[in-house]
């Protein structure tokens, strides 16, 4: 079990973390999945730099290991938000799904607030 | 605090802590129920906008049609089904709800020529995002070099008015996007 959640972890942050390397190298390749109304609020190079920062602090968080059903369900809502916002693109998104039920599933290992053993 | 506490703690108390693993079923199912009722709504929501946008683009492109010089008469708008082949120059409108007509049949080495009409920049490109390697020879690593003029992909975004245009050559179903949007989409399909 400990195995597994560790491995929910890993792959979850890595997720997080290359997306927002990625961004920051192409710019032009995510800026699309932010939606219209995001994109009005705030120019493409603050969003992406918000939205990396919040994914790197969301990885570091999962491979720290604390409140994990906390940061497991922040996880599944941010993916599954990037899904519902580009249905559109299901051909490029369908990952998210399953990363977002991942990530739920990594909650579920660890309710109540429990150490995976 | 309470939570530390109890993450602490349970270790040791494995056994009762299965006991109450019952009740959080039930706790946790409502959390993904609340989550997937939410994503349903906001789905719902997006996908009304999208379906009044799929109606706009027939009107917008008709009268598109009509007023560009360049585009063929006998390239009509059949936003639901494809156009006729076009073996002559086809215009492809993006507007702020996509590209139209959405998919077009063309003749083999006819033009393809993309104009915006949008407030916001399009960037058409073949499919996949973000590679754009579908189209043979294309790869978005290819733009700002030398082969840049010979891909499917626009390798910039256009501004409102701007056009680009790209000669197919291959026969095939190509799917394109929008790389700066990649909820726009759209089809051209290259016949002999």
């Amino acid at each position: 079990m400990a195995l597994a959640a560790w491995l929910l972890r890993l792959g979850l942050a890595f997720s997080f973390f290359y997306v927002a390397s990625a961004s920051f190298q192409n710019p032009t390749s995510w800026i699309g999945f932010f939606p219209q109304f995001l994109r009005d609020l705030a120019p493409a190079e603050t969003l992406l730099t918000g939205f990396s920062i919040y994914e790197i602090i969301l990885g570091l968080w999962l491979l720290s290991g604390r409140k994990m059903v906390y940061a497991g369900l922040l996880s599944a809502a941010t993916l599954l938000g990037i899904v519902v916002f580009n249905w559109g693109a299901m051909e490029i998104v369908f990952r998210d799904v399953s990363l977002g039920l991942a990530a739920l599933a990594l909650a579920a290992l660890h309710y109540p607030f429990k150490r995976v053993e | 605090m309470e939570e530390q506490n109890t993450e602490e703690g349970l270790p040791a108390e494995a056994g009762a802590e299965a006991g109450k693993n019952g009740g959080m079923g039930g706790k946790l199912i409502g959390v993904v129920i609340v989550v997937l009722v939410i994503a349903a709504g906001v789905y719902a929501l997006t996908r009304g906008s999208e379906e009044a946008n799929n109606i706009t683009p027939e009107a917008a492109s008709t009268e598109n049609q009509a007023a560009a010089p360049e585009a063929p008469a006998e390239n009509p708008v059949a936003p639901e089904a494809s156009a006729p082949a076009s073996a002559e120059a086809v215009t492809i409108s993006f507007t702020d709800a996509g590209y139209a007509p959405q998919a077009v049949t063309i003749k083999k080495g006819a033009l393809v020529t993309f104009q915006n009409q949008s407030s916001l920049e399009t960037w058409p490109a073949s499919a996949m995002h973000p590679t754009h390697t579908v189209y043979p020879g294309s790869d978005i690593q290819k733009c700002g070099t030398g082969e840049a003029t010979g891909i499917f992909d626009a390798c910039r975004g256009l501004k409102n008015g701007e056009t680009w245009s790209f000669q197919f050559n291959q026969v095939g179903k190509w799917n394109y996007h929008d790389h700066l949007t990649p909820t726009k989409f759209g089809s051209i399909t290259v016949t002999e």
